[in-house]
């Protein structure tokens, strides 16, 4: 089965893409809005915004299983508007996919060696650079709007029937707790072959949108050389040992790994397959990740068999005196912005009856304070284990 | 062959993890993979120990970047360093005990890490940070930043050394004494209370009379609240005076001190040249703020400081008990140039060791100015990083005859030469593959009494060699931790217990 499909961003994209760019007097032009370089839209395509053989609009879960694309050109149309003088010359160049290209080469090839899959598709971000040259100092205004993000392209399904689901997938996990993977169909994708597919895992992406960082991957190896398995975190990668166990069959089991620093909510996961038991991206669902920040300082303690962990998670409200007067005291005292910490300080240069005489009743208040709640977390051991050399 | 005349093949001992050469050639008696187990004994295994959290405060340190030993006066302490990702602040702090932390003691911007050397219940610090070279990383001191000094107390750490009293004061004969009549030049030393002397200011050219004392007055208050001395400078007399009242050698006068810093007068000081024998003329060339640098060390009782942010192959190195007192011509040492930051100094066996990335040299203390010791190379192939340097106990520094190195080939014995074979020879593959640009994260703990060495990655694991059965390369055993969090940093308190750090990851 074959057909072609196309992806849509949502009209409003063009609403959060307008640069605006202003003469700072000496010859350098600076963006005034969004304050930063350029211009990153991620995940743009998020939502129902693909179509399969211009059909009705669908989510990227949406799309049947076995989905392949096998060719696909991004389209950007970025219109630019220059307020004045007309002599100002303006440049925007739009990168997507990882390219570059200039304001009028507005669609590129991304069809690369069948490299791309339809997740990579799916988390494509652009982003729009201004470059202004001038030296004249008069004030410019101008702006990018993005009106058409598109990628449209080929695609066949690929014959499965690997059907993966994680089990419990209302269940909230955090780092160290484990998600179980479930493929309920017996048989590989090519015939003959026994198993679930789950043996032909080479990877697990975790993709998921940070408010404030976008778009972030992190990508499990279940096979990675000499060390295997690792763990790459938007581009880094480590050798941590043992996060994934595959177990033929029917079920795949990971820890959920570190990575995902204070971020919370849904993860979409995917596997990939190794090019034997099965090829290209599946995808298995959604998880809800739990922030659980458990960095902190720890003991190693011989008496236990089990770690705990430091589980930041949720906030209260802690009441605390303070003077009424306090700004203008740290402007004067350095020492009095130690009264704002939520932990005992000690109040070393001040006798009792010094702080009678600096700290009048009349001058202090009461004021709350926002508090990470930092409880302990139990969490066993992950997998101590040794393999014995080759034996004879 | 059947199942039932197969002899059986007993493991008897356990010796850790095996990973160099094929994985076919792994010992009987190795592992040729492993995770999260200990030793027992001489030959068993078991789990590892478990973790538990280390601070029972409502609000626990978190995004551990560095721990370090701090030895006060009277208790064995922690100095952590944490960095808010937002807002890209390093802030320190003192963590007295599992319920008591003082601080944030010093913030600032981009401080992602930071040397320290406890020195007499002070704590100095310095910040640095990471720099790109090329496709090389290396860390030196932080831009625009000093060596900062804590008095383990809590209160905020401050810039160590400091300027001299500005403004003037007025000198005339006091009541009825003695001088050694003719032209002097007096001026005042502030001396703060961490015992750091500043250059001689508010020189004051002053003809004696040889019956008369001499009087001070309008001596103004240093503005540096630390100060908690001034202490009276004069020079001998001088026959013909150039006009260039710093152009002489001074010398502290004795007994004649203002013991706080707010009197503006000093009466009746009598003295004759003779008494005049504790030279102060090199507190002219001190630096009065000291730049941070990514490396700190002692040796022979002097601070020694190198790499800075504008000199990677410069160690700034103290007066004898003063390690505020730099001198900025007599205190500097230059590492021959190769393009490469100075990463560790360490003192062993009365030699001053320094070590770049890839090279190991010495000085030896022969009694004159730092300037003056003599280089002697040592290894031009090895040498370590930041935190590469085993600390011991809370010494930082040596075990009872050598160093533990951590070098790009492995981590090495160190005694004046590098032991060959390396303790981590069974383990050379897995070393091989650390990033190299992540060195700066490995850091390393010897624990005596639980005889094991831990050393941090720069992939967060914890790589623990039990030295059990020997501490050589043959009879060491290897095994990597992990945790579900990142541990990258690490410390030892109170003689056995294995402090970690974790940061966001």
């Amino acid at each position: 089965m074959a057909g072609t499909f196309e992806i849509d961003a949502p009209p409003n994209l063009s609403n959060i893409s307008t640069l605006h760019w202003v003469n700072n007097g000496f010859g350098l032009w600076t963006l005034i809005y969004p304050f930063v370089d350029n211009l990153a839209i991620n995940t743009p395509f998020s939502g129902n915004t693909w179509s399969l053989d211009g059909g009705s609009p669908i989510s990227f879960f949406s799309l049947p299983a076995g989905f392949t694309p096998l060719t696909a050109i991004a389209q950007v149309n970025v219109s630019s508007v220059f307020s004045a003088p007309p002599a100002l010359v303006a440049h925007f160049t739009v990168s997507i996919g990882g390219f570059t290209f200039p304001l009028d080469q507005i669609s590129l090839n991304l069809a690369l060696a069948g490299t791309i899959t339809a997740l990579d598709l799916q988390n494509l971000a652009i982003i729009i650079n201004g470059i202004c040259n001038s030296n004249i100092n008069q004030i410019l205004n101008a702006d990018a709007q993005v009106s058409i993000a598109q990628v449209v392209g080929t695609y066949a399904i690929q014959q499965s029937s690997f059907s993966p689901a994680i089990q419990n997938p209302t269940v909230p996990v955090r780092t160290g707790n484990k998600v179980v993977i479930n493929s309920t169909v017996v048989g590989g994708i090519n015939n003959g072959q026994s198993g679930t597919g789950l043996d032909g895992v080479a990877q697990i992406r975790l993709n998921y949108t940070h408010p404030i960082k976008g778009a972030q991957v992190i990508t499990l190896l279940t096979y990675s050389g000499n060390q295997d398995p690792s763990l790459i975190i938007n581009g880094v990668q480590y050798y941590w040992q043992d996060l994934i166990f595959v177990k033929k069959p029917p079920t795949l089991w990971f820890y959920l790994p570190p990575g995902f620093g204070d971020y919370t909510g849904p993860v979409i996961v995917t596997l990939i397959g190794n090019g034997i038991q099965f090829s290209g991206s599946v995808g298995v669902g959604i998880i809800n990740v739990i922030s659980s920040d458990g960095s902190g300082i720890y003991t190693l303690d011989k008496t236990k068999t089990s770690d705990t962990l430091y589980f930041r998670s949720g906030y209260t409200t802690d009441l605390r005196q303070i003077m009424s007067s306090f700004v203008e005291e740290i402007d004067n005292d350095d020492n009095n912005m130690y009264s704002m910490l939520s932990y005992p300080r000690r109040i070393l240069e001040l006798s009792d009856s010094d702080l009678d005489e600096d700290y009048e009743q009349e001058l202090l208040m009461m004021i709350g304070a926002l508090r990470i709640v930092v409880v302990s977390l139990s969490v066993e051991i992950p997998s101590p284990f040794i393999k014995t050399s080759f034996l004879p | 062959m059947t199942v039932r005349d197969h002899t059986g093949m007993p493991l008897e001992r356990f010796n850790g993890y095996w990973n160099t050469g094929d994985i076919d050639t792994v010992p009987i008696d190795h592992f040729s993979d492993g995770n999260n187990i200990d030793f027992v004994g001489e030959s068993s295994f078991r789990t590892r120990p478990g973790i538990n959290i280390s601070q029972t405060v409502l609000v626990p340190l978190s995004n551990v970047k560095r721990i370090y030993n701090y030895p006060t006066q009277t208790a064995n302490t922690l100095i952590v360093l944490t960095y808010d990702n937002d807002s890209g602040m390093g802030s320190i702090y003192h963590v007295v005990n599992p319920a008591t932390i003082y601080g944030p003691l010093l913030t600032i911007s981009g401080m992602i890490d930071f040397s320290f050397v406890p020195y007499a219940g002070r704590g100095y610090i310095s910040p640095f940070s990471s720099y790109a070279n090329g496709d090389l990383t290396f860390q030196r001191g932080l831009q625009n930043q000093f060596l900062y000094v804590y008095d383990g107390l809590g209160n905020p750490a401050r810039k160590a050394a400091g300027a001299g009293i500005s403004g003037s004061m007025t000198a005339a004969n006091g009541a009825a004494g003695h001088t050694d009549p003719g032209q002097h030049v007096f001026g005042f030393v502030s001396q703060t209370s961490s015992g750091y002397n500043s250059p001689p200011t508010l020189l004051t050219p002053f003809i004696t009379a040889a019956g008369n004392s001499v009087s001070f007055g309008s001596i103004p208050a240093s503005g540096d609240p630390n100060v908690v001395k001034r202490l009276l400078v004069a020079t001998k007399v001088i026959s013909t005076y150039n006009g260039n009242p710093s152009g002489y050698q001074f010398f502290f006068v004795p007994n004649a001190v203002i013991n706080n810093n707010t009197d503006n007068f000093l009466n009746n000081i009598s003295f004759y040249d003779s008494e005049l024998l504790s030279d102060a003329s090199h507190l002219l060339r001190n630096y009065t703020t000291i730049p941070a640098g990514a490396v700190l060390s002692l040796y022979h009782n002097r601070l020694c400081l190198a790499t800075t942010y504008t000199d990677i192959s410069l160690i700034l190195v103290s007066q004898v008990g003063e390690p505020e007192a730099i001198d900025q011509i007599s205190g500097l040492i230059v590492f021959p140039l190769d393009g490469n930051p100075i990463t560790n100094a360490q003192e062993l066996r009365d030699v001053f060791y320094v070590f770049k990335r890839s090279k190991t040299i010495s000085y030896v203390d022969n009694g004159g100015d730092p300037s003056s010791w003599p280089m002697i190379s040592i290894d031009n192939s090895l040498g370590t990083s930041v935190h590469g340097i085993a600390t011991v106990l809370d010494s930082g520094s040596s075990t009872v005859d050598f160093l533990i190195v951590c070098t790009y080939q492995g981590m090495s014995q160190f005694n004046g030469r590098y032991a060959s074979l390396e303790l981590s020879w069974k383990i050379s593959n897995f070393w091989s593959k650390l990033d190299r640009n992540k060195f700066n994260n490995i850091q390393v703990i010897n624990a005596p009494i639980q005889k094991s060495i831990y050393t941090i990655l720069p992939n967060r694991q914890l790589l623990v060699g039990n030295y059990n059965n020997g501490m050589d390369w043959k009879n060491i055993r290897w095994i990597p931790w992990n945790f579900r969090m990142g541990v990258n940093a690490i410390a030892i308190y109170d003689i056995d217990q294995i402090i970690l750090g974790a940061d966001i990851l």
